[in-house]
């Protein structure tokens, strides 16, 4: 990398940080970035420095979020905000990007609750690392009456919806799981809109 | 490059690698631990559904690939994939410690087909009957013969004099000795685990045993409380490292 000008090997180190990105594609990037009009480059910079500021997690549901822009904004999603939502159901998933799978599937008109992670005994993860205690809290002092339960159709998100229901079910509510159209080692985020709305279609209480 | 291995194989665990591809790490009838990647794992619905999941029991094919210590996985085709030991957490935790330690005590590439067999019998053992502690012990003390760790405990592992019955003064398991000292051989082994006659006896038993008996399925709770920590220091002390999922075993304690 020596043989780049410095400003140019920086740029690939940054690059190189990023998931999927090696040093030859990261230089590939940083010639188009040369040759990109300055404004369209200035613009990339600008938005990338802006994610971090203005995207926030929903205090409520932990999914993304715009950043509350004054003190006494709520902090929450558009989800939690929208008077539409069915108020009585939640539908819990490991990752942000697997809530905005399941918006795209268009079958669910409930909330969310996203955990940032799954249960995993080979990785030492159990549950107080994950969002759960907010969860129950939800589930406790509000009119929620059923919990869907979306992880991933894996060893970890099997763990981990078996955990759920096995907290919550004391609480009076319906744990409910999606319909097994996954196949095991699935992952949500890159199952088709179709398979999707099946499987919350068809849920199974747990 | 060289031509591909076949081999019936059980998945102890993998990493999602990049945007599309994992990296597993197998159990093999025939070529021991093999750690490979497999292309578009991640992503693809079609080339290795079912298969990668910790626990499946597969036939794998993998080829070596020049300069590299990961081989290439080409195919896995489902033997047998557990079902049912993903219906209790008790179950997950248990599968995943005895995959965890097989991991950990058996080193890349060396052929054991009788740790296969083990992890295989194990496996099944726990998701037709549950969780189980003595069989847990078992387990254990039978893995780490196999792999070539086995503890000494018929006798003290210094002065080799024997455990004399009735004595209430306990002995120590040192796992950096290897076994258990009497009680003077033990003076400056503080950090050694006491076990008393009674589970010093149970365990030596079990060591010796081939195949797990409907009375070893009954350990009494002192032989337990005082084995089991033992055991799970040496096996650390012999894999050199931490084991994620041991604390996950007394978190859905059920025995
Ligand atoms: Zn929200
Ligand atoms: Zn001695």
């Amino acid at each position: 990398m020596s043989t780049y000008p410095a400003p140019f090997a920086r740029l690939i180190r940054e690059l190189c940080k990023l998931p999927g990105i090696g040093e030859k594609t990261a230089a590939r990037l940083a010639f188009h970035m040369l040759k990109e009009k300055r404004e369209d480059v200035l613009e990339l910079a600008e938005s990338i420095g802006r994610l971090r500021t203005e995207m926030d997690l929903c205090r409520k549901c932990f999914g993304l979020s715009e950043a509350a822009q004054r003190s006494d904004e709520g902090g929450e999603c558009k989800v939690c905000q929208d008077p539409r939502r069915d108020r009585e159901k939640i539908c819990v998933v490991e990752e942000p990007a697997d809530m905005i799978a399941v918006e795209r599937s268009q079958e669910y008109k409930g909330l969310y609750h996203v955990l940032h992670g799954t249960i995993s005994p080979l990785d030492g993860v159990g549950p107080d690392s994950l969002r759960i205690k907010e969860l129950l809290s939800r589930v406790q002092s509000s009119a929620i009456r059923e919990v869907i339960v979306a992880t991933n159709p894996t060893v970890e998100g099997e763990a981990t919806a078996l955990y759920l229901s096995k907290v919550i079910k004391p609480l009076g509510v319906k744990v409910t799981r999606i319909a097994r159209g996954l196949p095991m080692g699935g992952d949500l985020e890159y199952t088709d809109a179709v398979t999707l709305s099946k499987a919350i279609e068809g849920r199974r209480e747990i | 490059m060289r031509s591909p291995c076949v081999t019936p194989a059980i998945v102890l665990r993998s990493w999602p690698f990049g945007e599309s591809d994992k990296i597993v790490s197998f159990f093999t009838e025939d070529h021991g631990k093999v750690t490979g990647i497999a292309k578009g794992a991640k992503r693809s619905r079609k080339r290795f559904v079912n298969t990668l999941e910790p626990f499946s029991l597969i036939n794998l094919r993998f080829q070596d690939r020049p300069h590299s210590t990961l081989a290439f996985v080409q195919a896995c085709d489902p033997i047998r994939l557990f079902k049912d030991l993903t219906t209790s957490l008790e179950k997950i935790a248990y599968a995943s410690y005895l995959v965890e330690i097989t991991d950990g005590l058996a080193g890349e590439r060396e052929e054991n087909r009788r740790i296969f067999e083990h992890l295989r019998e194990g496996l099944i053992f726990v998701e037709e009957n549950g969780p189980s502690l003595s069989f847990l012990t078992f387990f254990e003390l039978r893995l780490l013969k196999l792999a070539g760790y086995q503890p000494i405990l018929e006798h003290c592992r210094r002065c080799r004099r024997h455990f004399q019955e009735g004595s209430q003064i306990p002995w120590r398991f040192s796992p950096r000795d290897g076994g258990v000292l009497c009680a003077p051989c033990s003076t400056f082994r503080r950090e050694a685990i006491p076990l008393s006659g009674e589970a010093l006896d149970a365990l030596a038993e079990l060591q010796r045993a081939n195949r797990i008996l409907p009375h070893h399925l009954s350990l009494p709770s002192t032989v337990l409380r005082e084995g089991r920590p033992a055991l799970l220091r040496f096996i650390q002390f012999q894999a050199n490292r931490e084991l994620k999922s041991a604390p996950f075993l007394d978190a859905f304690y059920s025995e």
